[in-house]
């Protein structure tokens, strides 16, 4: 047993020493290996990041939710002078009360926004008002970071109460504690009742709009109501700045359904009250599970067409691999008669040149995982894509590769136990 | 068979043919041999007598056609190949005429070489290397690579590692044919020191004056054995 060891950690001496011989060479034999195990590692970071980053949005989103959202239908009727109409879309009252009645909807929040700066003493921010319910809470995971959520007395009691997000707190309150503080919004005057905890801001890749929820601003949605109505004025962008007035009602529902099996049953359904009360195409359905499993699929093509992509790779490299150790039989032809002759058996030879070729192929095999890991690095800095390195993608390309190199090695291993001993002694 | 007793080798009408195909070409007719213990004899014969097929089957590197060949009373016919790997292991020690030396590997580490096969620890593998460098006269030539050294240092290399495994004998295939006359002297002088310590030597050379070296000739002409003094 001593003996085997010592003889293996001999042959790995040879072999290590004759790749050190023929450095570049060496390099040139494993490059294909070192691509190969470098895309194999690099695409799955990147499927596994977009599948990551879905499933972060789902999370966000709440993969038992649905969330029905008004949308601004195309302008058609809309001219350029027509500067005082008021554009009439959204969800409506009706449609709640409707969507409510579905046995599957555990619970459904409204919600009506407006985009619209913030001021504490002399600094102020741009962030989302959400005039909502206590619900939102819990439907869309909002943490706390201090302080309290709305409750339903808040809504009762129309409230001027205010729950900032975690980016409007570190712009408006960067030293100071909020809580109990008076922000103002056109001109209303808002107590600082509690603040939301950091989320993570999702990248428009996997289907969603980016958005950014840490600068959400949580209000009673009946303070809303009465502060600023059913109307919303924004700037409207163009060659002549002028005001566009929209009359929105609701602009979104969350609704969350009891079971996740029911999901698209439920939005199924939810579409279709939606096409009797809308004449217009002013609303959309997200299901967030639905875009899930989209990415999912979307995953397993990308996975599958780089997979291959990568398999080709590593083809190719173990076929330069046994190239070159065929090469080196030949080259060595007189080495083997002179093992041969002074006591070799096939397996010694065998074991030799396979070890050599194993040793080039996990040399391939480690230098392609370092480029594996630096790939998705540069994906992310420069493209901005999620990726994720998993250590079993690791681990595979590294098995595939030592099993590259015994797959080709065998060839021309065998090839060299197999020369005749007189013959190859007298090889010039 | 009292006097087969202490033979090293023992060939009974050995026969090689090589198989070509449309032809057979005969190169060993019918071969008797005997070499006893701690003899040295020389092989003599000119280039296609068939000298060198005969140092193949002596050296295990090749099976006999027909006949019986008997290695320190080991039957050779009935070994496979890693059984005659074996044999050549720790039964023959080798001196080629080009030395056939590794050129990557340094001095202890060719002379080293056949212990490897046997799975023998490294620190013993090149204390045993450093005594037989010694004795070959290359204790200050042990780290040096083959391409440095003279043909002859080389040549001592290869005799040091015909005897680093111990063998029942040395095996000298035209031993001094790539050296100069006083070189290829002090080389049959190494045999002649290594015969009077007891080893058994076949050398086989077409030279008249290295076979005179061996206390019998044994000439060999068209695959057979001609004469034997």
């Amino acid at each position: 047993m001593r003996g085997k060891i010592y003889y293996l950690l001999r042959i790995i001496k040879i072999g290590v020493k004759n790749i050190f011989l023929h450095k570049l060479r060496s390099l040139l034999t494993i490059l294909g290996i070192v691509f190969g195990v470098a895309s194999v590692i690099a695409m799955l970071a990147i499927g596994e990041g977009a599948s990551f980053e879905a499933r972060e949005k789902i999370k966000e989103l709440g993969s038992q939710n649905i969330i029905v959202r008004s949308v601004k239908p195309p302008e058609t009727r809309i001219t350029q002078e027509a500067t005082t109409f008021v554009s009439v879309y959204g969800l409506l009252e009706n449609d709640y009360k409707m969507i409510k009645t579905i046995p599957s909807v555990d619970l459904i929040v409204p919600t009506w926004e407006m985009k619209e700066e913030m001021r504490y003493m002399e600094k102020s921010i741009k962030g989302r008002i959400v005039c909502t319910y206590p619900e939102y809470k819990d439907v869309m995971n909002i943490g706390l970071e201090m302080g309290r959520f709305l409750t339903q007395i808040d809504i009762e009691l129309i409230q001027p109460y205010a729950v900032i997000g975690y980016s409007i707190r570190k712009s408006l309150f960067p030293t100071e504690d909020p809580i109990g503080k008076t922000i103002t919004i056109r001109n209303y005057s808002f107590k600082v009742i509690g603040v939301a905890k950091e989320k993570g801001v999702t990248t428009g890749t996997t289907g969603f709009a980016a958005e950014d929820v840490n600068f959400d601003v949580y209000i009673p949605f009946t303070t809303g109501r009465s502060y600023f109505g059913e109307f919303e004025i924004a700037s409207k962008e163009g060659p002549v700045s002028k005001w566009e007035r929209n009359w929105v009602k609701y602009h979104r529902f969350i609704v969350r359904v009891n079971n996740t099996d029911k999901i698209l049953t439920t939005s199924a359904i939810i579409e279709n009250i939606l096409k009797i009360n809308h004449k217009k195409d002013d609303y959309e359905i997200l299901v967030p599970l639905q875009l899930l499993l989209q990415a999912e699929h979307t995953k397993r093509i990308f996975n599958i067409v780089l997979g291959s992509i990568a398999a080709i790779s590593l083809i190719v490299g173990g076929i330069g691999i046994m190239n070159i150790m065929l090469a080196t039989v030949t080259e060595r032809t007189r080495e083997i008669g002179i093992r041969r002759a002074v006591g070799a058996k096939r397996k010694d030879i065998i074991s030799q040149f396979l070890l050599e070729t194993v040793i080039l192929s996990s040399v391939g095999g480690f230098i392609g995982i370092l480029l594996g890991i630096l790939i998705p690095k540069l994906v992310t800095k420069f493209a901005g894509m999620t990726t994720v390195i998993t250590w079993w993608s690791i681990a595979l390309s590294f098995t595939i590769s030592v099993g590259v190199g015994i797959t080709f090695g065998i060839y021309p291993a065998r090839k060299a136990a197999y020369l005749d001993p007189i013959q190859a002694l007298r090889y010039e | 068979m009292s006097n087969e007793n202490n033979s090293i080798i023992i060939m009974r009408g050995v026969k090689k043919i090589y198989d070509l195909g449309e032809v057979k070409v005969p190169a060993l007719k019918n071969v008797n041999l005997t070499v006893k213990e701690k003899e040295h004899i020389s092989i003599m014969g000119p280039s296609g007598s068939g000298k060198t097929t005969l140092l193949n089957i002596i050296g295990c590197l090749d099976k006999p056609t027909e006949g019986e060949y008997f290695l320190d009373s080991v039957n050779i016919n009935q070994l496979d190949d890693d059984k005659l790997s074996e044999i050549r292991n720790k039964k023959i020690g080798f001196v080629f005429q080009n030395y056939n030396l590794i050129p990557q590997l340094n001095v202890i580490e060719n002379i080293g070489l056949p212990l490897i096969y046997r799975g023998i620890e490294e620190k013993e593998i090149v204390e045993k290397a450093k005594y037989y460098a010694n004795l070959v006269g290359l204790g200050d030539r042990m780290y040096h690579r083959p391409t440095e050294l003279s043909g002859g240092q080389q040549q001592r290399v290869a005799i040091a590692r015909a005897l680093v495994n111990e063998p029942v004998m040395l095996l000298g295939d035209e031993p001094t044919g790539n050296l100069d006359t006083k070189t290829g002297k002090e080389i049959m002088e190494i045999f002649i020191k290594l015969n009077e310590m007891g080893r058994t030597i076949v050398i086989i050379t077409h030279d008249p004056k290295i076979a005179e070296y061996g206390q019998r000739v044994v000439r060999i002409l068209d695959g057979e054995i001609i004469d034997e003094r």
